[in-house]
């Protein structure tokens, strides 16, 4: 018979089971960078065995310690200054890693409180504020930073400002969509039949409840939020130098392609590493606390 | 159908409104444009007779009327550096970006839809996951970062194609490989899982239970609905393209708006950088409302909801 | 008698997932004859609808597995043929009607393109006129009214009662000689449920169809079928005509699955349910699958599974307590 094929039910249980162990084992891979990622952000001055911003000419354009003709000081070679990439690395990890904590502390706020009161009041002001998520969505951080960065100039609290400004929109979306859920079920309505004020529903009731997908909303958006520092400093509208951001980095070594690729390849490779990790995590944080959430 | 066009179309114009008070008021908040003109021999009165010209001592309230009233006219002002008029500069930038995104996005599209379709009817298989690992890497890695290894590898090392410029086409293959590949994942994304959803639904089954043949079923009876849902998420689509634009000219160092407004904000030519962001993000707002027009021709209920 | 249209014997359909294989078929025989109509009853996830799915051999691809069994359709054994011949006999000699009459249409199409599309697959005929023809005739063969001016519509227009009349059209508009309909009336308003199952009867007194009636409710059962097959966790526990099995119940899950339609002619106080969940099918005990919730169980029910026995009158019954 083609269509009964023979099945061997022992060998499929064996795979299967194969699959569970393995798909274990990868979480403990990303962990472990992030683990990394904190503790050099923490410890970065214990860390890194030079100063991130010292000039040393004599020593510029020295080759990874593991390459032909690499310096041992320089475990990841120096840039055109002399400087020593991997410290400046380890500096980079604390620029990252505050940038987008601040930002989806902001963000967050912002969102879950426009998302609240969107999803619970509905209507007009529903309306409203929906539309004005969606354009909110459609312009890239990018151009607010750029025309920000012309008047304040590069700098950590421009890129912050900029990426906040819009930052609010993914949050409000999906907040709204839960508290428009929230609305409608029973306790809610119960608060509401013993006269319980809109304020204290909203926050009593309402955020306890948003808490998840909060959550998980922040978490992937940790990524995102390191590559858009590294590109707005790679642009020239984020960290002004000599700070070391991963992004600023890549920049540097944009010249010295031909002759010294490690000044590009390692912070875009940290970059693409630690976000990497972050997406992993997050896809898996989501599946924990709330599969629903899986489109976002 | 007409009232709802008309309703978006009303929309769109009060998010322009929107975006270009946003705009104004970012400028104010950022500085005095009149300082950013001055150079080290500046004196007092020259602060003065500029501010004059731009209008800036004149009330608030007023200078958003006189701006409004220019881009109204299709005047953006001029450049600080080289007294041209910022229209002019733009039009010129212009078809070198539009090339370079026309041409990315048309790219990822049909890559987009050929590997998103497969992949969710070919759910959890070596295709699929090879697929994810696809996307999951073109999100992670950043754009600037791949298109200078891209350089390196092409370029630098190999030398096939040349790493900057736009004189022939072979100049566009690195940059819009490097975009394609940028803007791919959220597409592709988006419409193997809006597919897989409608995979799962009963009139899908009912196609099969008719005896449709699968390639029918898929691309006739699923692929429209499935079509829907990246529609709705275009404006994001679009937020990254046009994001990936001004990334990737600066690595390529091609000429374009990216290219144009970043040397502008690195020079503090304040009416370029303002001239690029609105009619980018115009061309957002105007975009978005044809994608809803299109969304009403693919999905009958919202062109019979507003009749 | 009438001939025979379907004959499944000893049916396993299984679910290959990440955590385990689910045998949701597990060994089921029945067969079918024209103009009868064979109800199978039981609760949901029992495998009544995969049984069905089975027989279009539509299974949810990757898992969804065939793995014994014979089905023959009018001689022609089905999970022999083909992908392609397979196709040809879907929607054309064996058709389907599934539950939700709200998502089984397709939004983006009209009615008149969904019917004509079966029609233009399984009839070669030449015109146009000729498949609007078919496609309004089977919209009146469902007592549509005004068919002409529904083709035109977008399955949002219609209301829930009349998408599943459009449904039943798609499903008759070949003349197929067998229909399964998985729980075609649980979605509806009780009255329109009545309509509908009158509707049904119409038709099958119009085309000699055989009809295979999936659903979970007994009372669904007595209006409309000729026989019954009552499944528990992925087996056939009895199967008789409807009027023996309500006389003579022997399975104590039939008895508890009557018990529990709500009846005007007897005064209950409470409805009738059955305690506890039928087995994983995943885990399946080694005797009985209802051992565990049956109140008149003998000792040798949790270790063997009692065999099909046959108490005359085509009346087949799985219980150690039938002897």
């Amino acid at each position: 018979m083609e269509y009964l094929r023979d099945i061997n039910e022992a060998k499929i249980e064996k795979r299967m089971e194969l699959r569970r162990k393995f798909s274990r084992l990868m979480l403990i891979i990303p962990v472990v960078i992030l683990a990394l990622l904190i503790l050099s952000a923490i410890f970065a001055p214990l860390l890194a065995p030079y100063s991130p911003t010292e000039i040393a000419m004599t020593e510029r354009l020295q080759p990874p310690s593991f390459l032909k003709g690499g310096s041992p000081k320089h475990f990841l070679g120096t840039d055109s200054l002399g400087r020593d990439v991997f410290s400046r690395i380890i500096y980079g990890a604390r620029i990252s890693l505050s940038f987008s904590l601040i930002v989806i502390f902001i963000t967050g706020t912002v969102g879950t409180i426009l998302g609240i009161i969107s999803g619970y009041f509905g209507g007009r002001l529903d309306s409203f504020i929906m539309r004005f998520t969606d354009v909110a969505l459609s312009i890239p951080a990018i151009l607010i930073a750029i025309i920000l960065a012309v008047g304040l100039g590069p700098s950590f609290k421009t890129i912050v400002i900029a990426s906040s400004i819009l930052g609010w929109s993914g949050y409000a979306r999906v907040i709204r969509g839960e508290a428009m859920r929230l609305r409608e079920v029973d306790f809610v309505a119960q608060a509401r039949i013993i006269g319980s004020s809109r304020m204290r529903i909203m926050i009593k009731h309402i955020f306890p409840n948003v808490i998840n997908p909060l959550i998980i909303i922040a978490t992937m958006m940790v990524g995102l939020m390191i590559i858009i520092e590294a590109t707005l400093s790679y642009l020239g509208a984020g960290i002004p130098p000599p700070n070391p951001s991963w992004g600023a980095m890549v920049n540097d070594g944009r010249n010295y392609l031909e002759t010294a690729w490690w000044i590009s390849f390692f912070p875009g490779f940290c970059i693409g590493l630690v976000v990497l990790s972050c997406n992993y995590l997050g896809d898996w944080i989501r599946d924990k606390l709330d599969p629903r959430l899986r489109r976002l | 159908m007409i009232r709802f066009i008309l309703v978006r179309f009303l929309q769109t114009v009060l998010a322009l409104l929107g975006v270009i008070t946003l705009v104004f008021l970012l400028v104010r908040l950022s500085g005095d444009p009149a300082l950013m003109m001055m150079t080290s021999g500046s004196m007092e009165e020259d602060l003065v007779r500029i501010r004059q010209q731009l209008g800036l001592d004149k009330p608030q309230i007023v200078q958003y009327g006189i701006y409004l009233k220019g881009l109204v006219t299709g005047n953006l002002g001029e450049s600080f550096r080289n007294n041209r008029p910022v229209a002019e500069l733009i039009s010129e930038a212009l078809p070198n970006s539009l090339r370079l995104a026309v041409s990315s996005f048309i790219a990822s599209m049909i890559i987009a839809l050929l590997l998103g379709v497969l992949a969710a009817t070919k759910r959890d298989t070596i295709f699929d996951n090879g697929v994810k690992m696809l996307a999951v890497l073109g999100q992670a890695m950043p754009d600037f970062w791949v298109g200078i290894m891209v350089i390196l590898i092409f370029s630098v090392h190999w030398q096939i194609f040349p790493a900057s410029g736009t004189d022939s086409p072979k100049h566009y293959v690195l940059p819009v490989a490097v975009l394609t590949f940028y803007i791919l994942p959220g597409i592709m994304r988006i419409i193997r899982s809006s597919m897989l959803d409608v995979l799962d639904s009963e009139y899908i089954k009912l196609a099969r239970i008719k005896g449709v043949p699968e390639k029918l079923v898929i691309w006739k009876h699923a692929l429209r609905n499935a079509l829907i849902a990246p529609l709705t998420t275009a404006g994001l689509i679009l937020a990254g393209l046009i994001a990936g634009v001004v990334v990737i000219e600066y690595v390529f160092t091609m000429p374009g708006l990216g290219s144009l407004s970043l040397e502008g904000m690195a020079l503090r030519d304040f009416p370029v950088v303002q001239g690029v962001v609105l009619v980018l993000s115009s061309a957002v707002l105007v975009i978005n409302f044809l994608v809803e027009v299109l969304y009403a021709v693919i999905d009958p209920q919202i062109r019979y909801q507003y009749t | 008698m009438s001939k025979i249209v379907l004959e499944v014997e000893g049916l396993r359909t299984s679910f290959f997932t990440r955590k385990g294989i689910v045998k949701a078929v597990d060994g089921v025989s029945f067969f079918v004859r024209e103009k009868e109509t064979l109800g199978i009853v039981g609760e949901s996830g029992c495998g009544k609808t995969v049984t069905g799915m089975s027989i279009m051999r539509l299974l949810p691809e990757p898992g969804g597995k065939i793995v014994g069994g014979r089905i023959t359709l009018n001689g022609t054994s089905l999970l022999e043929l083909s992908k392609r011949e397979m196709r040809n006999i879907r929607g054309c000699m064996v058709s389907m009607i599934l539950q939700d009459p709200m998502t089984s249409l397709n939004p983006v199409y009209t009615i008149g393109d969904q019917i004509a599309e079966s029609v233009r697959m399984h009839q070669n005929l030449a015109d146009e006129k000729m498949i609007t023809n078919e496609v309004v005739s089977s919209l009146r063969l469902l007592q549509i009214p005004s068919p002409e001016t529904l083709l035109k519509n977008y399955p949002f227009q219609l209301s829930g009662g009349m998408r599943q009349r459009v449904v039943g059209a798609i499903a008759m508009c070949c003349k197929p000689s067998l229909l399964i309909a998985d729980e075609p009336t649980t979605a509806l308003d009780a009255t329109i449920q009545a309509q509908y199952i009158a509707l049904f009867k119409d038709i099958q007194a119009k085309t000699d169809v055989a009809i295979i009636f999936i659903t979970h409710d007994f009372g669904v059962i007595a209006d409309m079928c000729h026989r019954v097959a009552v499944m528990y966790a992925g087996k056939i526990v009895e199967s008789a005509s409807t009027s023996e099995i309500f006389k003579k119940p022997q399975h104590p899950y039939t008895r508890a699955l009557i018990n529990s339609v709500p009846r005007l002619d007897r005064k209950d106080d409470r409805l009738y349910s059955i305690e506890g969940q039928p087995p994983s099918l995943m885990h399946l005990p080694p005797g009985c699958r209802f051992c565990e919730r049956c109140s008149d169980s003998l000792e040798i029910c949790s270790k063997e599974e009692p065999p099909e026995k046959n108490i005359g009158n085509n009346h087949t019954v799985s219980c150690w307590r039938v002897q």
